[in-house]
């Protein structure tokens, strides 16, 4: 009996050792997250609005996230190198630009000069990087200025699936958080970002094989239910779907209009992206030129965030990358 | 203690002093709680299979039953796992425990009005899960699916039936312990501590932020490695010795695998790339490879306590089943290992490859090693012989077939998917297509599974009826 009780003792230490260490110490450390500043100071994340919330539940209720994912992945990073002054001997520094971009010619050199800040290259080494900013800030007698800017890179940010990867503070108010685990559709963390008209959605929902970028090699089961046949009046109605004539879906004589649930849907859809930068996924923006870097880099709150930047003289990027 | 006494008879006297019952009386006694179970597991499992084919056939043509809401894609595959989950396996876990309990204990059942309640009660809540589902008040965790009002009704049928088998533990008549006791124990245990971790943190009072995906990721591997891995490993030591009339080749070797795989096999299923802090996968994959050791000490011990034996299998079908199962465990302990390693995930994560590996564990390893025993002991506790024994042996040509159609394709058609997809110059169309290609011949499989589980049926069924209804009447040559 005593025996028995140790077997059990040991069973239940040795089983809740993975309890602790895959429950319990995760809830103390990712458990209690609170909302935070973003690389502008803004907080992140937010609330959807009610309506998208209420979207939410339908994307759970129908199963959404059985082929659909919300998660950016990333696979590394690579290293922009900026020249944002060009200094007082530009003739030696065109020479060196055309050592470094063959495929540059003078008049552009000089012209992208005058248009500073300019892309250079871009390098999956950051030695490489340095290399190069060392090399360019060598010639001109200190006043020329280069910048290194990191972003991330990935497939699935390649793809234009989203700008960063998706990290734990996106998912902070969603309810259950459903990352997904099967691709059998495009990832959809970003999809607001992406696909921003809502009678995108809409007809996209009724008829996938229409309207996909896919076509009719689209797996997507059409959500007609979600839908209703309405008969047309004499007074259009604002919410139907339009179609184009040839168009052979809809029974003649009808409307097709959303209800509440695909309004509901279409919203969070609409609301689903992450497009702020924060401290540990932030966003990359090139640098501005050097005298409004300064008096950005006053004005910008202190941050050690690694914002995009690899160098000491330089900050971390002050703005979200447009949306892909 | 050896597994092979408790199918001989001690001698007389030792039987009268220690007033042991005899193993037919063992057997019979678990008739009528066996039937119960596997009876309703049966009739889940053909529900859950009819879901999953429907499924696997929508993505050849979408609107199949698309303007159903209760049929949507979504809805039909969530119901199709969590029906093959909580209906089959677990139910069928439970029995195997039950029996193996009684037997290695040498008690006979005792409490059946309670260990029936508690099925009819757990069967129940399979039944409110189902359809609260296909309604949409599903919960969104794929591990389980159904909402927190109805795994409350399942814990407490667990709670009725998970005493009553603790019960019949602790006064077994047999004292000392057998290898297969100690993962049941332990599969019986972590169960509901499982479930109750889940129920509590997301369905009662959810946490916040991907903690959710932590906590149902964690859920899902101690589901299908530990909490069911540890009833089907069980079943394994117990029933390879018995069939093969010898001992178990190593008890150290057991004890050893056991104490490996109790303290590293739960810490396995947090994939790399999650939006989580990223030592939760690394401590994932640690896990999941020590894990491999204990994997290994335990196929070791079961080859060389088989060997020699292995034409078995052309002669005895539960001994098949049972033997695809031993060959499933430690390949799925190798693929789980490998496919948890940083630069397969990167590629295999998103793609049928998952699916694939989850469904060899699932259904190659346990399920499979689930219907050998079934097959072993269901003639002997009905003390009959099959209705048609052809259906039992078609019954595995089907189901290795259907394995074999599926996870071979899936496996193939993810690994196609997963390099298509980390190429971004291809487009998503192309992935998604070539893996459409590889699940054509998945979805003959899920037909297959669905056949085979008819058949499981149909077997069990035709015994247990008759057995139950009719007794006394066809005592055939079912218990040895």
């Amino acid at each position: 009996m005593i025996r028995t009780f140790f077997l059990f003792l040991g069973i239940f230490g040795a089983l809740a050792v993975s309890w602790a260490s895959l429950v319990m110490a995760p809830y103390f450390q990712i458990g209690m997250h609170q909302p935070q500043e973003t690389q502008f100071g803004g907080r992140y994340p937010v609330q959807m609005p009610g309506q998208a919330n209420r979207g939410q539940e339908v994307y759970r209720a129908n199963g959404c996230y059985a082929c659909h994912t919300q998660q950016v992945r990333q696979e590394g990073v690579a290293y922009e190198v900026y020249l944002t002054e060009a200094g007082s001997a530009q003739d030696q520094l065109i020479q060196k630009l055309l050592d470094m971009r063959p495929d540059w010619d003078q008049a552009m050199a000089r012209d992208h000069i005058r248009n500073l800040p300019v892309l250079i290259t871009t390098t999956e080494e950051r030695s490489s990087a340095e290399t190069i900013q060392r090399q360019l800030e060598a010639l001109g007698a200190e006043d020329v200025a280069v910048r290194i800017s990191f972003i991330p890179t990935g497939s699935d940010i390649a793809r234009g699936w989203g700008g960063r990867r998706s990290v734990a503070a996106d998912f902070l108010y969603k309810q259950p958080v459903m990352l997904g685990w099967q691709r059998m559709g495009p990832d959809l963390a970003n999809v607001g970002a992406r696909q921003m008209q809502a009678t995108w959605h809409y007809q996209h929902l009724y008829d996938p094989q229409y309207v996909s970028p896919s076509g009719s090699s689209s797996v997507m089961p059409p959500y007609r239910y979600l839908f209703e046949l309405k008969e047309k009046t004499l007074k259009p109605n604002p919410d139907a779907l339009r179609f184009p004539a040839s168009y052979e879906g809809i029974p003649e004589g009808y409307d097709v209009v959303p209800t509440d649930e695909a309004k509901a849907l279409v919203s969070y859809l609409i609301n689903t992206k992450a497009v702020e930068g924060i401290y540990e996924a932030p966003l990359p923006r090139p640098p501005q030129p050097a005298r409004e870097q300064q008096e950005e880099d006053e004005a910008a709150p202190d941050s050690n965030a690694g914002g995009g930047s690899a160098d000491q003289n330089s900050s971390g990027p002050t703005a979200p990358a447009s949306p892909n | 203690m050896s597994p092979t006494a408790t199918t001989t008879e001690t001698s007389e006297t030792e039987a009268t002093e220690k007033h042991l019952p005899s193993v037919q009386e063992v057997d019979e006694s678990c008739r009528s709680s066996l039937f119960i179970l596997l009876g309703g597991a049966a009739l889940w499992l053909v529900l859950g299979s009819l879901f999953g084919f429907l499924a696997s056939i929508k993505f050849h043509a979408p609107p199949l039953f698309a303007d159903v809401s209760w049929l949507t894609l979504g809805r039909v595959d969530a119901a199709a796992f969590n029906l093959f989950l909580y209906g089959f396996a677990v139910p069928a876990g439970l029995s195997v425990l039950l029996w193996q309990f009684a037997r290695l204990g040498r008690t006979e059942i005792g409490l059946k009005l309670f260990i029936g309640t508690g099925s009819v009660l757990w069967h129940l809540g399979v039944f409110l899960g189902m359809l609260a589902v296909l309604a949409g008040e599903n919960s969104g965790y794929r591990w389980l699916e159904f909402p927190g009002s109805v795994v409350f009704v399942l814990l407490l049928a667990y709670a009725i039936l998970g005493g009553c088998l603790f019960v019949q533990f602790v006064q077994r008549n047999v004292r000392p312990l057998y290898v297969s006791q100690w993962f049941l124990l332990a599969g019986l245990f972590w169960l509901p501590w499982i479930l109750i971790t889940v129920y509590w943190m997301l369905l009662v009072s959810p946490v916040r932020g991907t903690l959710q995906s932590v906590v149902h990721w964690w859920y899902g591997n101690n589901l299908a490695v530990v909490a069911l891995g540890f009833m089907a490993i069980a079943t394994l030591l117990y029933l390879l010795p018995v069939i093969s009339k010898r001992e178990l080749h190593s008890r150290w070797q057991a004890i050893f695998g056991f104490w490996i795989l109790v303290i590293f096999a739960g810490w396995g299923g947090i994939p790399h790339g999650s939006p989580v802090p990223a030592w939760i996968p690394s401590l994932s994959t640690v896990g999941t490879v020590f894990a491999l050791v204990g994997v290994a000490a335990i196929g070791m011990n079961l080859h060389f306590t088989f060997n020699g034996q292995y034409q078995l299998f052309s002669t005895d079908i539960p001994t098949r089943f049972l033997l695809v199962g031993a060959f499933a465990f430690p390949v799925g302990g190798l693929w789980n290992a490998v496919g948890s390693l940083e630069p397969v995930t990167d590629l295999t994560r998103f793609t049928l490859f998952t699916v694939a590996a989850q469904k060899w564990w699932i259904y190659g390893f346990v399920s499979m090693t689930f219907f050998g025993a079934v097959y072993y002991f269901l003639p002997k506790v009905c003390a009959r012989d099959w209705w048609k024994p052809n259906l039992v042996q078609w019954h595995f040509l089907i189901a290795l077939a259907g394995l074999i159609l599926f996870v071979i394709p899936m496996a193939i058609g993810g690994l196609v998917q997963g390099a298509k997809l980390a190429d971004a110059e291809t487009l998503f169309m192309e992935s998604l297509e070539s893996a459409l290609m590889f699940f054509r011949i998945a979805t003959l499989g899920e037909l297959a599974f669905l056949a085979g589980h008819v058949l499981f049926l149909v077997n069990v069924c035709g015994i247990c009826c008759p057995s139950c209804c009719l007794p006394g009447k066809g005592k055939g040559k079912g218990s040895k």
